[in-house]
């Protein structure tokens, strides 16, 4: 490289600077002029690069998408949340698509039930769907027999509220998700992964615990 | 020479157009608006269900949350263009799901004495006795038609000539539904598995919306 420096003449030398300053020059006037261009743009405030750069109407469609499928992510729980099929009769936890903990489950049996002594009176055994939350966790929860319980078996209403109350019947732990529906546990252990209740979700002992364990209060809970 | 490196030095000053970034897939204002719905009805916190024709897959989902998805063997539908980036709200389900009434045993004046562990069969609806074949009618005129895909049986030659044949009429039976009715109204026929058709009947609630992403245009 040196030899070949050292090859050219002296007035090469003295032409090859004058095309080297005389490309300068070219290259401030060129870059004089587009700055003053995009000074007198609206985006006056951008660099020279980025006026040279043209946005293009795809690239805003694509960050505006982009915006909206963010959003849409943000409304997702964010901790453990728990999904109940009311078809299959499961019950899933979950972190994000992560799945945590899977249980068999009963749902409520869709079947109506009419008070004899008054028609109009109409209850309906369905588990509710939509979006409940963890109202609260109770241990060594209580049944307090409502009206249908009695009805159902051809009962009378009992006039002392101390015959309401069952207990044993719902195991060791509940968890109210809003209306009077709680997740409990059960004692017709053959009939999980059947549609048998009266609304509520029944489960096994041992997955009750997990579930009670590890769904916190105010937990999502997603029913469909 | 000399024009050589002049023109190097005219070269350097040539402003370019660069893309201000990479476009990727290709996004439409279509999809815009259906993401901008399913917003809307993530939202609600109830549980929507988002009809892909293109994929053929129907999503059940809530707060953006997939729940369930169903596939979709077969899709045909008319008039589908005018659905995109809507919420259709499901007025009803034909037939109607089955119900049942509980019978009340007599009223008995001494207490019964009767071992959980031993209690009869209780009676329910569950998804098998849903039906596998229905419509689903929305707000708009829009309607749905479910009916379970002709599915491999181990049977015979003829009851599979039959079952191809039903399979068949009921097709064209649709067709000429559709001929008869009013033809500018937007209406959609899946076919699923019987399973997957009667979980489907079971899981869309009346009241409930429907997002749908038709197929992508010709």
């Amino acid at each position: 490289m040196f030899n070949l420096i050292r090859s050219f003449p002296y007035n090469r030398w003295k032409s090859g600077w004058g095309i080297f300053l005389i490309g300068v020059l070219l290259l401030t006037a060129g870059l004089l002029f587009l700055s003053i261009k995009a000074s007198a743009s609206p985006a006056s405030g951008k660099s020279i690069l980025s006026n040279i750069q043209k946005r293009s109407p795809l690239s805003d469609l694509n960050a505006e998408n982009k915006k909206i499928r963010k959003a849409i992510l943000d409304l997702s729980p964010k901790g453990i949340y728990a999904v109940v099929d009311t078809a299959k009769n499961r019950l899933w936890l979950k972190r994000g698509e992560e799945v945590v903990y899977e249980a068999v489950v009963s749902t409520g049996s869709g079947t109506t039930l009419t008070d004899p002594k008054n028609p109009g009176r109409r209850w309906r055994f369905e588990t509710p769907r939509g979006e409940f939350r963890v109202q609260s966790k109770i241990r060594n929860p209580v049944w307090i027999k409502p009206d249908w319980a009695f009805i159902e078996e051809g009962e009378m209403l009992p006039v002392d509220a101390r015959d309401r109350v069952e207990g044993g019947v719902l195991g060791d732990y509940a968890i109210a998700f809003g209306n009077g529906y709680f997740i409990h546990g059960t004692l017709y252990t053959r009939m999980l992964g059947q549609n048998v209740t009266h609304g509520c979700i029944r489960m096994a002992d041992k997955d009750l615990e997990v579930v009670y364990k590890k769904l916190p209060n105010g937990a999502p809970i997603y029913i469909f | 020479m000399t024009v050589l490196v002049i023109a190097f030095f005219l070269l350097l000053l040539v402003p370019r157009a660069v893309p201000a970034g990479d476009p990727g897939t290709a996004e439409t204002p279509g999809q815009k608006k259906m993401l901008q719905t399913e917003l809307e009805l993530a939202k609600k916190g109830s549980v929507y269900t988002l009809l892909d024709l293109s994929s053929q897959q129907a999503m059940l989902k809530i707060k953006g949350v997939v729940l369930k998805q169903f596939h979709l063997r077969d899709v045909s539908a008319k008039n589908e263009k005018t659905l995109s980036g809507s919420a259709h709200r499901l007025i009803k389900k034909y037939p109607a799901p089955p119900t049942i009434q509980k019978e009340i045993p007599p009223s008995d004046t001494a207490k019964k004495e009767i071992s959980p562990l031993l209690a009869s069969e209780p009676v329910f609806v569950s998804v098998g006795d849903m039906p596998a074949r229905y419509q689903l009618y929305f707000e708009g005129g829009l309607t749905i038609s479910v009916i379970p895909a002709l599915e491999e049986c181990a049977c015979g030659e003829i009851e599979k000539g039959v079952r191809l044949i039903k399979e068949r009429a009921s097709t064209l039976f649709w067709e000429a539904e559709r001929w008869v009715a009013d033809g500018r109204l937007p209406d959609i026929r899946l076919s699923l598995s019987e399973e997957e058709a009667k979980a489907l009947f079971w899981s869309l609630s009346e009241g409930s919306s429907v997002l749908i992403e038709p197929t992508p245009s010709q």
